[in-house]
């Protein structure tokens, strides 16, 4: 039997990128989009692969922004509806496709570290 | 309000389009809820953009020192530090809804007693400041 309902597997990873989102995105974009661009308290190739190339770093860092992309691409997808744009196949493949594309990209990355 | 209707703009099947309301393109403007609906479902917009930058980064990391020295000078350069600000903000705004609505999606009791909305909320921003605290102390260390 062809399993319908998608829809709750969908909004799990929707709800978990979201809490991970909303706890931690804005510290990770002050520490990895100001302070290491601006040297301050580190940022060089060496420094930043000792903090994300550990193994805690690792999994932490393609979990949150592995479950920021599925967050990402459920609200986008259910926002097009809003904008009259009503997401069928192809908006599928384009959002959580690319969710589950840059996943598999996040965990080539985290282990090639 | 614009006018203009939807039809012809979906990829859904000609069975589904039957059922789908026809509205005009910019309903939400007409109302401040609505717009701030939709500016806080724009959020992952902007999450899902940074995300994919960082992403960026991290192929640089592990193309080496040359290749995270780009990424790095084209965020120090103003234009990145606005892009940054900018994402920044847009975060910022999908805490604080996500931790507005949360407690409609927590239990509403545990064993027998009610959770207020407030300690849920409350919970949420403690662990915000925790994890926030914990993230900048291990990324200047």
């Amino acid at each position: 039997m062809r399993w319908r309902h998608h829809e709750p597997l969908f909004w799990a990873l929707f709800g978990a990128g979201g809490m991970l989102a909303a706890v931690a995105m804005p510290a990770v974009i002050v520490v990895v989009g100001v302070l290491w661009p601006l040297g301050v308290g580190g940022g060089s190739h060496a420094q930043v692969v000792a903090v994300v190339g550990n193994p805690v770093g690792r999994v932490l860092g393609a979990l949150l922004l592995s479950l920021v992309l599925w967050h990402g691409a459920h609200r986008i997808r259910h926002g097009m509806h809003d904008l009259g744009l009503h997401p069928g196949p192809v908006a599928r493949a384009l959002t959580y496709g690319l969710a589950l594309a840059a996943t598999g990209g996040l965990v080539v990355l985290a282990l090639a570290l | 309000m614009s006018g203009g209707r939807d039809e012809g703009v979906s990829d859904v099947s000609e069975e589904e389009a039957a059922f789908l309301p026809s509205m005009p393109r910019g309903w939400f403007m007409g109302h401040p809820f609505f717009r701030w609906y939709m500016f806080r479902e724009a959020t992952s917009v902007f999450l899902t953009a940074y995300a994919l930058d960082l992403g960026i980064g991290w192929l640089c990391l592990v193309r080496g020192p040359e290749a995270w020295e780009t990424w790095r000078a084209v965020h120090a350069h103003p234009l990145g530090l606005a892009w940054t600000a900018v994402a920044l903000g847009f975060s910022l705004v999908h805490t604080v809804t996500w931790f507005q609505v949360a407690p409609k999606a927590a239990p509403q009791v545990i064993r027998g007693r009610q959770v207020s909305a407030r300690l849920v909320t409350g919970s949420l921003w403690a662990l915000f400041v925790g994890v926030s605290v914990a993230v900048i102390l291990v990324g200047v260390l």
